[in-house]
């Protein structure tokens, strides 16, 4: 049984894996909201490049990079038709009352593109993050929560374990399935109930060899002296350096530039992608008719 | 003093197995998010049935509210590094909304798995039959809802995804939450949390 992985830990030495998994992943929710918040012909542009570079940096294999995109494939055309069909604007084509629209076109096609950048953007986050350090930039950055009463460092033992068990169990899931279709359960009738029936015999041997290995581990765990999740340290402590100071300078002024450079008056009113654009393209013909008519 | 005493009253009721329990059913729902295993192709409109909740729903009844939240937030992150951006999209880029509809539901899995079993404890099949539909009716109509609630999507979605996807939804869990849990019931040397007397 193969993992369907979106992007998997690339470990190489490179600037972008060096720099602390906190603010790696503060940069990537950053970047993220960057499409929505800038939807500019411009910005989009230097937002596109300002991505290009940190893959660069990153030595990010291009073709795993594009290739992440393939998991949302059908969810993007879905999202293109739906956009395609259901917004209302100039018809293009009309078809037995159902009409085509231009605004329907782009508006499908931004969607489309800000799903494959946030797409590539959460993949080079975790081709330069290996999952330890997630987990422990995760519990760094959860941390203040632990004085209203969240138990954060039992969570990130939770998800160490979580992390380090996956293998193990994909593993055992293989097994289990591959026995029990040997046995003859059918996963492809065409009745709903004899289905849903099928899966039955796979899931409850899962859970009991899931609740046996946390079983053996507890007992392992405590034979080696564990005593709570509140004493555990780190073999590697995390600390901000210089070279995470100056990224998040360079992600700072990045972010202003994108942010600004579509509303600066030397370059005048850009074009929107944005679909509120889109929506506020159409009124302005009828607001020019009800000034003349102030005339 | 109240904060202390609410902190250490959280992690004195977890004990070694009740983390090695969220670990592990943690790594299952991670398992179950990225095999063909967490979306079981079944004959209904969308083709596919989520199995991804159940791990919340057997951990919640078996080790409380508490492992259940755990195993619902593992469930949480690993969706969030598969359909994240999709959960932005959705949000049109508000990461707050995206976050919560992402997160908060799957926590509550557990949870409501674990309050519906334990009025009805003394008919175990009947509390656990509950328990996997309260869950599945948690993480379903919470992430949806949430999203429509919070105008992310139109509300006008909620009808077809309960008509199509949620009784297949709710059927696969009712039928895999019984025979799992009796099958663990005599597992487990020290019994399932949601049936003990003395827990809360």
């Amino acid at each position: 049984m193969s993992l369907l992985l979106p992007g998997v830990h690339v470990p190489v030495d490179s600037p972008v894996h060096r720099l602390d998994p906190r603010l790696k992943m503060v940069v990537a929710l950053v970047l993220m909201a960057l499409p929505f918040a800038a939807p500019g012909v411009m910005s989009s542009l230097l937002l596109v490049a300002a991505i290009v570079a940190i893959a660069r940096l990153s030595a990010a294999p291009l073709r795993a990079l594009l290739g992440t995109l393939r998991t949302v494939f059908w969810l993007g055309l879905f999202m293109f038709f739906f956009y395609f069909f259901t917004t209302p604007g100039q018809p293009l084509l009309a078809w037995r009352g159902v009409a085509v629209t231009w605004e329907g076109t782009v508006r499908g096609a931004v969607q489309i593109y800000r799903l494959c950048l946030l797409v590539i953007i959460s993949s080079l986050l975790t081709f330069t993050t290996s999952p330890g350090q997630l987990a422990q930039g995760l519990e760094a950055s959860l941390r203040p929560l632990s004085r209203v009463g969240v138990p954060i460092r039992e969570l990130a033992l939770v998800l160490t374990i979580a992390l380090r068990f996956v293998p193990t169990l994909v593993d055992q899931v293989d097994k289990i399935t591959k026995a029990q279709r040997a046995r003859g359960a059918d996963f492809h009738s065409w009745k709903p109930w004899q289905r849903v029936k099928a899966w039955v015999p796979i899931f409850v041997p899962i859970f009991v060899a899931a609740f046996r290995r946390a079983d053996d581990l507890a007992t392992a765990m405590e034979a080696r002296g564990f005593r709570g999740a509140r004493r555990r340290t780190h073999l590697r402590e995390l600390s901000l350096t210089r070279e995470d100071l100056v990224a998040a300078i360079v992600v700072v002024i990045t972010v202003l530039v994108v942010l600004t450079v579509d509303r600066s008056p030397n370059l005048g009113a850009r074009p929107h992608l944005g679909p509120a654009a889109l929506t506020a393209a159409q009124p302005t013909q009828h607001r020019a008719l009800e000034d003349d008519s102030c005339y | 003093m109240l904060k202390d005493r609410r902190n250490s009253s959280i992690r004195r009721r977890l004990s070694t197995h009740d983390l090695a329990v969220a670990g592990v059913f943690g790594a299952l729902a991670i398992v179950l998010s990225f095999t063909p295993l967490g979306l079981i192709p079944l004959p209904n409109p969308t083709e596919a049935a989520t199995s991804l909740h159940l791990p919340a729903i057997i951990a919640g009844i078996l080790s409380g509210p508490v492992v259940g939240a755990m195993v619902g937030l593992v469930l949480a992150v690993s969706s969030w590094y598969r359909f994240g951006a999709t959960f932005i999209t959705f949000a049109d880029g508000n990461l707050l909304v995206a976050l919560s509809a992402a997160f908060l539901p799957r926590i509550l899995i557990g949870v409501a798995a674990y309050y519906v079993y334990r009025p009805l404890r003394r008919w175990p099949a009947l509390a656990a039959g509950a328990s996997g539909l309260a869950g599945t009716l948690t993480n379903t109509l919470g992430v949806l809802g949430l999203l429509i609630w919070l105008g992310a999507l139109p509300a006008a979605l909620l009808v077809p995804v309960f008509s199509m996807n949620v009784p297949i939804e709710a059927l696969l869990a009712v039928v895999v939450t019984i025979p799992t849990v009796a099958a663990l019931r005599s597992v487990a040397r020290q019994g399932v949390a949601g049936a003990r007397e003395h827990e809360e």
